[in-house]
């Protein structure tokens, strides 16, 4: 499912609940962290691809998962 | 000793160059300085080349011509063979492996990639350090201007994109200054400039290849594989490299390539329908011209991969695993040294992917590979179009019609269950650039896959096609 699109830089298209707070604290965390390193350009595009990786998390969450499916932690193509 | 010249070197294959060689019409010498000449007049100028490798060049070519005099090794198909490799490669001798990137321009390892290693023991000459995207695309970038040597030019139309990441690979075989090259895919990145390039590019199996000594983008997804201008020099490098890896966790399998053993067989092929009608029409076109080649060869099925967020779960389990790796590079100064501003900001978000979710793309991985064991317990090589549009202009952003973020599905599905692909060149759109189409295999069935590629290259005809680049 496709929540976000690119035009000259990512836009976010639609909304999920509860989201604005939890990127712009997560925003928030990684400039006190760098410091002034990053310019509002910089801001900008940070922000929506926090945005895009939530959603892509929200987009893995709704696969229905069995008990039986485990994570490779030794990625084994033939298993 | 009659030597060859320029003109007859460029776009001459393996196979040939080798037959040269043991002719005595050329020495491993002579090669090294035609393919170094080739690099600077050719590659060069499309921002193909990060580092020629001249002394080292002339080193193996002398060793190759050694053993060419004492009559070792005259089996080895690379035996005296100039090539070139995707700089995330590790070479030793004070020679920089730069992983594309400015910050890292004068990074040196003391030992070589056993990719290199392998391919020095079968007597091939290294010629140059190639380009790619800055980090593999470990940056995030949306433009081909993400890479310390500059955007990579296609031969065949400079005002158009190489692709990436292993730009630099596809383009100087494109250009036919090289033979063949290596590259690496986490996602797409031989497939997609392979195609774009009108060369052909072999993602094998997971671990087929050894990973030891080369840049981590992906533990779980990274996979070296060779791009040449036809199937049969491909496999010739890939039994090279397709070895046991005594060095690492790797498997143990080696890659053979017997032609003979398998050219009669029935090939059942399913077609990803949904995939071709998403191409351009040129595309389609030529897609739908195939077909009979196909038919000719077997059977064909119309399939649909089940509905998954394919690109989100290798997106969330590359950017995990990526930001593990880059952890020192992303938290220093060298992030702001890239060479794309957006890859000055876009890995900070990579560190906000929780472990519960990077574990949960782990487990609907588990499923797409079960997935698509069960599809090739039914069929053989699942196709589509490489890509769905042809290169894209080199002094734009990608767009979204050009699907930059997410692949194809069965690109990005097979790249998560790790299983083996290739692309051939099956002709020109209507702007006369080259378009692919993909093949993917089951598991370790890398050999089945490059035989019938190789019938179905034969078939399209695309090798007795004189390449046209246009070069600057």
């Amino acid at each position: 499912m496709i929540f976000y699109k690119y035009s000259g830089g990512l836009q976010a298209v639609g909304d999920v609940d509860g989201e604005d707070d939890v990127v712009e604290q997560q925003l928030h965390t990684i400039l006190e962290r760098q410091q002034g390193r990053i310019d509002e350009a910089g801001i900008h595009d940070l922000r929506e691809h926090l945005v895009a990786f939530r959603r892509r998390a929200e987009s893995v969450r709704r696969v229905p998962l069995s008990l039986a499916d485990e994570p490779a932690l030794r990625f084994d193509p033939q298993e | 000793m009659t030597s060859i010249q320029s003109s007859d070197y460029l776009f001459a294959s393996v196979g040939q160059l080798g037959q040269w060689l043991r002719a005595g019409r050329c020495t491993p010498g002579d090669l090294a300085e035609l393919a170094l000449a080739a690099l600077r007049e050719r590659a060069d100028p499309l921002n193909a080349v990060v580092n020629l490798a001249p002394n080292r060049a002339r080193g193996e070519a002398e060793a190759a011509a050694t053993r060419f005099s004492t009559g070792t090794g005259l089996n080895d198909a690379i035996l005296g063979i100039p090539y070139g490799v995707k700089d995330l490669l590790a070479t030793s001798g004070g020679l920089p492996t730069t992983w594309g990137a400015e910050p890292l321009r004068n990074q040196v390892f003391a030992d070589d990639a056993t990719v290199i290693k392998l391919l020095r023991s079968g007597g091939a000459v290294l010629c140059a350090k190639l380009a790619m995207i800055e980090l593999a695309g470990g940056g995030g970038y949306y433009q081909p201007n993400a890479s310390l040597t500059g955007p990579a030019h296609n031969p065949w139309n400079t005002n158009h994109w190489t692709g990436g990441s292993s730009s630099g690979s596809a383009a100087a075989v494109a250009c036919g200054a090289l033979p063949f090259s290596i590259g690496s895919e986490t996602r797409g990145s031989i497939l997609m400039p392979a195609s774009y390039c009108g060369v052909v590019g072999v993602r094998p199996t997971y671990d087929l290849v050894s990973r030891q000594g080369a840049m981590t983008l992906s533990w779980s997804m990274d996979k070296i594989g060779p791009i040449a201008r036809s199937v049969d020099d491909c496999a010739r490098v890939l039994e090279v490299i397709g070895v046991p890896d005594s060095t690492g966790p790797g498997h143990r399998h080696r890659f053979r390539y017997r032609p003979s053993m398998m050219e009669k067989r029935k090939i059942r092929f399913g077609l990803i329908s949904a995939e071709a009608q998403e191409a351009d029409a040129d595309i389609g076109r030529l897609f739908d011209a195939v077909i009979p080649e196909l038919e000719q060869l077997g059977s064909i099925e119309e399939m649909e991969l089940p509905n998954l967020p394919y690109g989100d779960v290798a997106r969330l389990i590359i950017a995990s695993e990526a930001s593990s790796f880059f952890e020192e590079f992303i938290e220093s100064e060298m992030l702001a040294g890239l060479r794309a501003p957006e890859s000055h900001v876009i890995p900070y978000a990579y560190g906000t992917i929780l472990a519960k979710d990077y574990i949960r793309a782990l487990r609907v991985r588990s499923q797409v590979l079960t997935i698509l064991h069960d599809i090739f317990s039914q069929i053989d090589i699942l196709i589509t179009p490489t890509t769905t549009r042809t290169a894209s202009p080199i002094d734009r952003p990608f767009t979204a019609a050009a699907n930059r973020d997410s692949g194809s599905d069965l690109n990005v599905s097979s790249n998560l269950a790790g299983f083996p692909a290739v692309t051939i060149p099956i002709g020109l759109d209507s702007k006369r650039l080259p378009v692919g189409l993909q093949m993917v295999g089951g598991a370790f069935k890398d050999e089945e896959l490059l035989v019938a590629a190789a019938r179905i290259e034969r078939g399209v005809g695309w090798q007795e096609r004189p390449p046209e680049p246009s070069l600057p």
